[in-house]
């Protein structure tokens, strides 16, 4: 099954944004009921509604010499890069906007996230935060260029920057089976800038929380909330990418590519899950040394694949 | 009615805590957290998170006026309660859920309460700008210059732990919110950088009880720092130093190193091994679950990486632990307690002095980056089990 993506209704952008917040929670109950308790995994998947409801109670904080305009933009600006980000997924074989340069989009959306983060640290004037706000560009500096290049790679060998492109030139073989490399970068890079383990140093417990130190309430939910959703759109990124999309037998496209994105969003929040946090200084060798070059090698490979099949 | 009851219901059904050990109190704290666990509420990193501040042990002086002001950082719906023997924890946790949904009772907090964050009331002696959440200025002490690192030297930024001062002495320039620009000094590379007061504790997620570090930061690299040990009561800590105490104490440790380097799962479960010598059941089953962590331990990479090289004690010291990094020291507790529930004793060496600990501490901590200062922090026993004496000094 393999049809053509097909451009939709904008007034679809809708029923998006709500399908982000559906996939942000269904990770957010995945990760509850991994953190439970053994014995109440049950009450563990439960663990968003009672979060939402506590933060939905809970007050703001007000704070001295706040920048509270950049804290409020920092705060709900990850939500908003999430469903920005998933306007130019597509999901099975729609797609809200079929942008020319989809996969550019995807990344410029990425790199706002700098910003967002470090105005959420800044904005509360205090400590801890500040340094968190920091910590994620340290680690964006570490992790950016790796997922630059790991994008590279699909859209060389589908010839477009196009979404829909990418995912009809995986017909009949998935790109992660020839682009192993960019795909494990790119699953990294997607908990990186999700801000989730092992790259949460700037949300790290030895911060108090770090950028969330002084967020309360509906910012926290804000924040919470954000980092599932950006975590649910990188993972369907994956999917369109290197996953083949919505194509899959006997199903249609949209349940295909809904369950493999619900997959893989499972399967990085376990692997995150069972690794410590790297410091951001630890991570810049790691990053620039060995996965830069790994990546680099891998798109040149494609790309002498590409030529020579003409 | 129905709607914002429910609500309320349905939140405490997970509160966040905020706990504070006072010296000496370990075994209520541990109490506690076993307690959270059963209940499925959640330790909370800092006050803005939390609902319930657990105060594990009496404070009294410079913590008791540190936890004061950490009370006034929670956002609300909040409650407060002391903990002071084991047997009152479960009672106290459900008071302070039926606390939080009464809505009468959250109303007339929320009115007492001063809605605009505590504002400087003349800028010559307050730096304190991020005091937020309307710190009381009534009660604090101008003359003495370390009350819990909450005086106006001493900015309180609020997280938990006490707080900044930009740098702070010449405040002739009135900024917003009367806050003094940061000083400047060279750094270690020989730049001027900002230079901040940060009092690291007493009231930090995985942070010894009632320890001070007042830190000169700059960027996030720690200058120097000063260590204090704010008293408790000095009550006896009811462990004996048996093989089961030595195994709780060593667990207890070890899951604080963990939880920091963001082990999660690895901490659990040896607070879940902490957990079940603390309730009683025979040691020999503590040693395959110690085994096994022993050995994911030494599985780890990525640990290993975060954790070595990090608060190195030179070989040539006299500490007990002389020529460990945390890593060692990490790895030595579980082999410690592997050992204790095999039946084997190790000999208890004799616990440095305050005095000494502290010197160990600052020369360690100095040039240091946070996150590693944090981590050497938690890798070093400061209070060994069965000798309270050293932390009533």
């Amino acid at each position: 099954m393999s049809a053509g993506v097909e451009q939709v209704s904008p007034v679809w952008a809708v029923v998006a944004a709500i399908a982000v917040l559906a996939a942000a929670f269904a990770g957010a109950a995945v990760d509850g009921a991994l953190q439970a308790r053994p014995g109440a995994r049950r009450a563990g998947m439960l663990a968003p509604v009672a979060e939402g409801a506590r933060l939905l109670r809970q007050r703001r904080r007000t704070l001295v010499a706040a920048d509270t305009l950049l804290w409020r933009v920092g705060v709900a600006g990850l939500p908003v890069v999430a469903v920005l980000m998933a306007a130019v997924l597509p999901f099975g074989r729609w797609v809200i906007s079929d942008l020319p340069v989809g996969l550019v989009w995807f990344n410029a959306m990425d790199v706002m996230l700098w910003a967002l983060v470090w105005m959420a640290g800044w904005g509360p004037n205090a400590a801890y935060p500040l340094v968190g706000g920091y910590r994620f560009l340290a680690l964006a500096l570490a992790y950016e260029l790796p997922l630059m290049f790991a994008l590279t790679a699909p859209a060389v060998a589908a010839g477009s920057l196009r979404m829909a492109d990418i995912v009809a030139g995986q017909d009949g073989l998935w790109y992660v089976v020839w682009m192993p490399v960019a795909f494990l970068v790119f699953c990294a890079s997607v908990l990186a800038f999700s801000l989730h383990r092992p790259f949460d140093a700037p949300l790290a417990r030895d911060l108090a929380g770090g950028v969330l130190a002084e967020a309360s309430g509906v910012d926290r939910l804000l924040l919470l909330a954000g980092r599932h959703a950006l975590l649910a759109v990188g993972s369907g990124f994956a999917v369109a990418l290197f996953l083949g999309g919505g194509s899959g037998p006997l199903l249609p496209a949209w349940v295909w590519f809904l369950a493999k994105t619900l997959l893989l969003q499972s399967v990085l929040l376990v692997v995150r899950r069972h690794l410590p946090s790297v410091r951001p200084q630890a991570l810049m060798a790691a990053a620039w040394a060995v996965a830069l070059p790994a990546t680099l090698l891998q798109v040149a490979g494609v790309a002498v694949v590409v030529v020579a099949r003409g | 009615m129905g709607l914002s009851s429910l609500l309320a219901r349905v939140a405490t059904s997970r509160c966040h805590v905020l706990l504070v050990e006072v010296p000496g109190a370990a075994s209520v704290r541990m109490e506690v957290q076993r307690e959270l666990v059963r209940l499925g509420w959640v330790e909370a990193d800092s006050p803005s998170e939390a609902d319930i501040l657990c105060v594990c042990g009496a404070p009294s002086g410079e913590l008791l006026g540190a936890v004061d002001r950490v009370w006034e950082q929670l956002p609300g719906p909040r409650a407060r309660t002391t903990v002071v023997t084991a047997e009152q924890v479960a009672r106290e946790l459900h008071g302070c859920a039926e606390r939080l949904r009464e809505p009468a009772a959250q109303t007339a907090d929320a009115a007492g309460r001063d809605q605009r964050p505590a504002e400087p009331d003349d800028q010559m002696d307050d730096s304190d700008d991020m005091n937020h959440g309307g710190m009381d200025h009534g009660d604090m002490d101008h003359g003495d210059g370390n009350h819990g690192g909450m005086d106006h030297g001493d900015m309180d930024h609020g997280d938990g732990d006490d707080g900044m001062d930009h740098g702070g002495m010449d405040m002739d320039m009135p900024m917003p919110g009367g806050i003094g620009l940061a000083g400047q000094e060279e750094d270690r590379d020989g730049l001027d950088l900002d230079v901040l007061h940060l009092p690291l504790g007493p009231v930090l997620p995985s942070w010894p009880a009632g320890l001070v570090l007042r830190c000169t930061i700059q960027g996030d690299v720690i200058f120097s720092a000063t260590a204090e040990l704010l008293e408790g009561t000095p009550a006896p800590d009811p462990l004996a130093a048996d093989a089961r105490a030595f195994i709780v104490h060593r667990t207890d440790l070890a899951g604080r190193v963990l939880r920091l380097a963001g082990s999660d799962a690895a901490a659990e479960r040896m607070y879940r091994i902490r957990n079940a010598a603390l309730a009683g059941e025979p040691l020999g089953d503590c040693r395959g679950p110690l085994m096994a962590e022993l050995a994911a331990l030494k599985r780890s990479v990525l640990l290993r990486r975060s954790l070595r090289g990090v608060g190195t004690i030179g070989a040539d010291s006299f500490h007990a632990e002389a020529g460990t990094d945390a890593w060692a020291r990490l790895t030595g507790w579980v082999e410690g307690a592997v050992r204790a529930a095999n039946g084997e004793t190790d000999a208890a060496g004799v616990p440095a002095s305050w005095p000494v600990q502290a010197a160990l501490l600052e020369q360690l901590v100095a040039g240091e980056e946070l996150s590693r200062v944090r981590l050497l922090v938690a890798s070093l026993d400061l209070a060994p089990v069965g000798t309270p004496e050293v932390l009533s000094r």
